[in-house]
């Protein structure tokens, strides 16, 4: 009888460690998607087998036990305090107890006072931070800039190029996650790059940002991931740590296949009771902007004389401010400035040095990014005899409504269009990336507009094309107008030698018309050859918000050297 | 101007005396091109020693966090620049946290950029040491 009670409560101890290994918690912690994990390196598992049950099994045997695992020089509970905690606590058990020094040491420098998801604005001329970024950040005792960041990237490519995209793409590069003060990304992100910092302050425990640093010591001592530039990003790994913070939480399967970090910004506002507080911390560059708009068209006179003759006739603080703002900007977007440059810099320097400080603070508001529209839109053209579905997955048209996005930007990946034309459903074009970057012509520092574009066209036939063009541009509070000339390379069969390379005249101008909507007129001119089916186009686009995610497009392209144009009527959904 | 010339010579010494430093430039890294743009190492792509938690330094920080001895330079290093242009207007959240690291008051950076201005953290690190009392 004793006999049969002993298997008995054996046998029912199994089947409730068998339900415990089901336990959407301890999924989290193994990162297991459909029972199988997604972490790549080999020390995150002390079973063979790697399911959620063996590994409960196994982590239960080590922490229970005095003796060390045999595969690791540290005692499991403190290579594993998350598990640890989490076992401890559900299973209420009396563990055996081990002095984790570094593991303490560790968590104690962190001195979490509270947490914050922190997102920077995009970089278009950076191809890694296209889509913006996401970091945690831990607050701390003293000032803000002290704070420590928790960063996810992949890792290792000093020359972000097309090796660097493609091996993101598909996997072979590890990510690894990185903390570093919060200075270091102020100074990167707000000064470097021009880039602005939205910090999304959570409601969370100090027990709960401690049970995430668990984790993260167990992802950082023993493993790594395969960087997927689509899903297993950056901003993708931020909300799998909140999920462990917060048992509560569920955020990832909110996302849609392509995660970009402002779809998960998205996410965490939009459960109540997660966002405490939002941050805005401008750029430089905005800052400049703003302390520059405030000044009197006198000092603003002032400032321009001083500009062109360098000649330092003032004693106004404001209007030698402005001047050395200016002088940081172009060091910061040419990371040097030239001699002469920094000779003027220095004395700008030194007559202001002498002066007293500006009492006044400027307050900046910014467009909260977690207000623009959904980043994947499908499309539904109606013109005169064809319509045409287009999807876009990502991002962000320049014809299109911005809110919250920069505005006259383009950044677009894989937009697909079909198009059904005499009683036929054919594959209309694909445009595999898109990219147009504009800034605005100065002759104080001139930093050059660009685009880039990869195109699967199959109109007339069947031809990949890509253009590249190097420009400049005027860009106001609400017109742009660019001139980007380049060159367009295509390759078809139909040509003679497979492959034709074509000269492009670029050029645009875009209106902001306010809540009527945005008036753009594209055009390229092609300095083609005979046989090249590029010819002159030009393309009118009205586009209207109709509500957050929906919008009207009228467009009318003309083809002038064809003699034919088109024009249809769009609807925009965003999803 | 052989005084010039002489604190010329006596802050480039300084410069080139990395023992003391984290090693960290604050003049941002290579400038950004079309087709090849860095990410300075830091952005959005890490070169790390070793696996996961570093500041991207090397014998200046454990785990991500700056030793206590080298957290003045290691902030001075970082915002060397942003200093600079703190202390010519005599206000800034950096100057703000240098004086807080220094536990002093902000005020006593005030109207000193001219003891303040330097050619190199480790200058700019020596001078804020003679200027305020800062460990």
């Amino acid at each position: 009888m004793r006999q049969f009670l002993f298997l008995f409560c054996l046998f029912s101890h199994a089947e409730n460690l068998k339900k415990l290994s089901q336990n959407l918690y301890w999924h989290r912690l193994l990162h297991m998607k459909e029972n199988v994990s997604h972490v790549d390196g080999e020390h995150f598992f002390l079973s063979k087998e790697k399911s959620a049950y063996s590994e409960l099994i196994e982590t239960l045997k080590y922490i229970k036990s005095e003796k060390y695992h045999p595969k690791y020089k540290d005692h499991i509970q403190c290579l594993f305090p998350a598990r640890t905690k989490w076992l401890e606590e559900t299973l209420k058990l009396t563990l055996p107890k081990v002095t984790c020094e570094e593991l303490q040491w560790w968590k104690n420098q962190f001195n979490a006072k509270g947490l914050s998801l922190v997102f920077s604005s995009y970089y278009p001329n950076n191809p890694s931070s296209f889509f913006g970024h996401t970091f945690l950040l831990v607050h701390r005792d003293k000032n803000p800039l002290f704070d420590m960041s928790i960063d996810y990237a992949a890792m290792g490519v000093e020359n972000v190029n097309a090796l660097f995209a493609i091996k993101g793409l598909i996997g072979l590069l590890p990510g690894i996650f990185s903390i570093k003060p919060y200075y270091m990304k102020v100074n990167e992100y707000t000064r470097g790059e021009g880039r602005d910092l939205w910090e999304y302050k959570l409601k969370i425990t100090k027990n709960q940002i401690e049970q995430m640093l668990n984790h993260l010591w167990e992802l950082t001592k023993t493993t790594y991931f395969d960087y997927y530039f689509f899903d297993e990003n950056c901003s993708y790994f931020m909300l799998e740590l909140l999920e462990i913070a917060n048992s509560d939480w569920s955020f990832t399967h909110k996302l849609p296949f392509f995660v970009i970090p402002i779809d998960t910004i998205k996410a965490i506002v939009s459960e109540p009771g997660v966002v405490d507080k939002i941050s805005f911390r401008p750029s430089f560059s905005k800052k400049a902007k703003a302390k520059l708009a405030l000044l009197s068209s006198e000092e603003k006179n002032t400032f321009e004389k001083i500009l062109s003759d360098k000649k330092i006739k003032t004693n106004n603080p404001k209007v030698l401010e402005a001047l050395i703002d200016q002088y940081r900007l172009k060091f910061f977007n040419n990371h040097k400035l030239d001699k002469n440059d920094e000779k003027f810099l220095a004395s700008l320097k030194d007559v202001r040095g002498t002066l007293p400080p500006i009492k006044e603070e400027i307050k900046l508001e910014g467009k909260r990014p977690d207000k623009s529209h959904a980043t994947s839109h499908i499309e539904l053209s109606l013109g005169k005899k064809f319509a045409d579905l287009t999807l876009n997955p990502a991002l962000h048209k320049i014809t299109h409504s911005n809110e919250g996005l920069p505005p006259f930007s383009h950044v677009e990946i894989l937009t697909t269009t079909l198009r059904y034309k005499n009683d036929q459903i054919r594959f209309k074009e694909s445009i595999l990336a898109s990219v147009l970057s504009l800034h605005s012509y100065s002759s104080f520092d001139f930093d050059p507009s660009w685009l880039s574009q990869a195109v699967i066209n199959n109109e007339k036939r069947l031809q990949a094309s890509f253009d590249v063009g190097i420009g400049t541009s005027v860009k106001k509070d609400n017109y742009s107008l660019y001139f980007i000339p380049g060159t367009r390379l295509n390759i078809s069969r139909y040509y003679k030698n497979t492959f034709s390379l074509d000269l492009a005249l670029n050029f645009g101008g875009i209106l902001s018309l306010g809540s009527w909507g945005k008036l753009s007129l594209l055009g390229s001119y092609f300095l083609r050859r005979k046989e090249s089916i590029n010819k002159a186009v030009f393309s009118y686009y009205l586009s209207r918000k109709i509500t957050l995610l929906a919008q009207s497009v009228f467009s009318f392209n003309t083809f002038p050297l064809n003699k034919s144009k088109e024009s249809s009527l769009s609807f925009v959904y965003f999803f | 101007m052989k005084a010039l010339l002489f604190i010329l010579l006596l802050t480039s010494a300084f410069a080139r005396d990395k023992s003391d430093g984290c090693g960290l430039g604050w003049q941002v890294t290579k400038k950004k091109t079309l087709s090849a743009t860095t990410t300075r190492g830091t952005t959005n792509s890490v070169v790390p020693p070793t696996f996961g938690m570093t500041t991207g330094t090397i014998g200046c920080a454990k785990h991500g966090f700056v030793k206590k001895n080298k957290q003045l330079i290691h902030f001075v290093e970082v915002n060397f620049e942003a200093l600079q242009s703190d202390m010519v207007n005599g206000r800034g959240e950096t100057l703000s946290a240098l004086a807080s690291l220094c536990n002093t008051n902000v005020n006593n950076f005030v109207g000193k950029y001219n003891n303040l201005k330097a050619g190199s953290p480790s200058a700019l690190l020596a001078k804020v040491r003679n200027t305020v009392s800062c460990i």
